[in-house]
């Protein structure tokens, strides 16, 4: 689990259940994205549209997109976007006066709102040199100047508004090793087989890892187990464990490689249907773990909003055929 | 121009009913609810909960056309003739109420598993002496620790069979 990111099992519940909290997430859990542009002065190599587009696609910070009003259903301003409910104001100013080509980028933009800004990402791992998204070059004399406003918004109407970058879920797999038949293999086949997983999804125990046990039955006297049976042996101990079930993406390897090896049914795997594990992924725009309660919120509003109303409830009675069927 | 606006897929026009709800006219205890600017999110979580109503013989839903935004749910409930003993007991239910039923229940389960998410992200989301602290807290409770192969997960239960896991 990470801001931007988050994976966890949902159990004893079914599809429809899962696939309606995914398809909340991505399109309809509201963030706030730039939405309408004033373009002042643009002498840059990208037209007016073309910056817009690019505007509208950087995240900002959205805690507060739950809270804030759509600007259609703002009753405080004219429908212009210009409250404090609905909408937050960008400006941007930037020219290149050097010799050197000037990037302007997500920092440049500065918001009248400190609570929505572009998000930054420089305690990602991944960004050492940070300057935030790069909107447009500018080269010596061109300048870009312009004001914006982001409105909140939902994945469905665009997806600029989506907080999710990917959110997926798969069923739990059920993995069932035949131990009688693991057995049979020579270490070598374990291994083989282990490795014919693309992910890795299983492996050689570690604790009896080459482990050779030597097992002596020299000081017993002979007629024990009769003559045939060895004085020493060493028994090889490789046992084949599931690591990491989550890994396995039903791609049938080791099934296929099993009975390629002469042995069908070494391994069985089958999808838990209850069973769900969900990876969330988010732009940044809401930390991942609030985008699944905003999910869960926007679900239950939804849900509400279909509710019948209580008079629909009472009005039905079926008339009088339905009363006399059901004993009336 | 003449493309609809892009909200016409999710606002309800004004004059509209969100939902409207039609009897059959031909079989008992049927009827249709048809739900506007609603798609496969609502409309497949309704069927699938309308199944589970042992009242309910038939449910399904349909989404007539892509370019228009409502969905259909239709439901039909067991014919009384035919379970003469369970009149008195299901006299009171209908298509409405099992609908109405059925989103109450789904009501439920997305609060269960909102405070089930809340307790795993403020456990998790904390720092490991935190987490311990409160894992010796929790034994006996709605949470249990799993010590998996490799990794530590914490999975959380709160009522209603739902169950939460996540890695540490």
């Amino acid at each position: 689990m990470r801001d931007d990111y988050l994976k966890f099992e949902l159990r004893d519940t079914d599809a429809s259940m899962a696939n309606a909290l995914r398809r909340v997430m991505i399109a309809e859990v509201p963030t706030v994205a730039i939405d309408l542009v004033e373009i002042e002065v643009n002498s840059s190599v990208l037209n007016d549209e073309f910056i817009a587009h690019r505007l509208g696609l950087i995240p900002l910070t959205s805690e507060r997109a739950m809270a804030m009003r759509f600007s259609r259903d703002c009753d405080a301003c004219d429908g212009d976007g210009q409250c404090e409910h609905c909408s937050v104001e960008f400006h941007l100013r930037a020219r290149c006066v050097g010799d050197q080509t000037l990037d302007v980028t997500s920092k440049d933009l500065l918001s009248s709102d400190h609570t929505v800004v572009p998000v930054d990402f420089s305690d990602s791992p991944a960004g050492d040199d940070n300057r935030g998204i790069i909107i447009v070059k500018l080269r010596k004399g061109q300048e870009l100047r312009l004001r914006a406003i982001a409105r909140k918004g939902i994945g469905k109407d665009h997806a600029k508004w989506s907080p999710a970058a990917t959110v997926t879920f798969m069923y739990e797999p059920e993995i069932h090793i035949n131990e009688d038949m693991m057995e049979t293999l020579t270490p070598e086949q374990k291994k083989e087989w282990v490795e014919s997983s693309p992910t890795k999804v299983f492996d050689i125990d570690p604790n009896t890892h080459q482990s050779e046990v030597v097992f002596s039955v020299a000081h017993l006297p002979d007629k024990t187990f009769g003559k045939k049976f060895p004085r020493s042996y060493r028994l090889e101990l490789i046992v084949v464990v599931v690591v990491d079930p989550e890994a396995y993406t039903y791609d049938d390897e080791v099934i296929k490689k099993a009975e390629a090896m002469g042995k069908p049914g070494l391994v069985e795997i089958y999808p838990k249907e209850d069973s769900f594990i969900f990876t969330v992924e988010s732009t940044g725009a809401i930390k991942a773990s609030q985008l699944v309660l905003n999910a869960i919120e926007v679900l239950k509003a939804k849900l509400d909003a279909v509710r019948l109303a209580e008079d629909a409830v009472d009005a039905d009675d079926f008339g009088e055929l339905g009363a006399h069927m059901r004993g009336g | 121009m003449n493309a609809p606006d892009r909200y016409e897929r999710f606002v309800v026009p004004e004059g509209v009913k969100k939902v409207s709800y039609e009897r059959d006219t031909k079989i008992i205890n049927a009827a249709t609810f048809t739900i506007e600017r609603e798609d496969h999110t609502v409309g497949n979580i309704l069927r699938m909960q309308l199944h589970q109503d042992p009242n309910v013989l038939f449910a399904g839903y349909k989404l007539p056309h892509p370019l228009q935004y409502k969905i259909i749910v239709r439901v039909s409930f067991l014919c009384p003739l035919v379970h003469a003993i369970e009149i008195h007991t299901t006299s009171q239910s209908s298509p409405t109420q099992a609908y109405n039923q059925a989103i109450n229940d789904l009501d439920k389960e997305l609060d269960c598993l909102k405070s089930a998410f809340e307790m795993l992200v403020m456990f998790v989301g904390g720092d490991g002496e935190v987490y311990k602290q409160l894992l010796i807290q929790a034994q006996g409770t709605m949470l249990v620790p799993v010590q998996s192969w490799k990794n530590q997960r914490l999975s959380v239960c709160l009522g209603y069979g739902l169950w939460l896991t996540s890695e540490l």
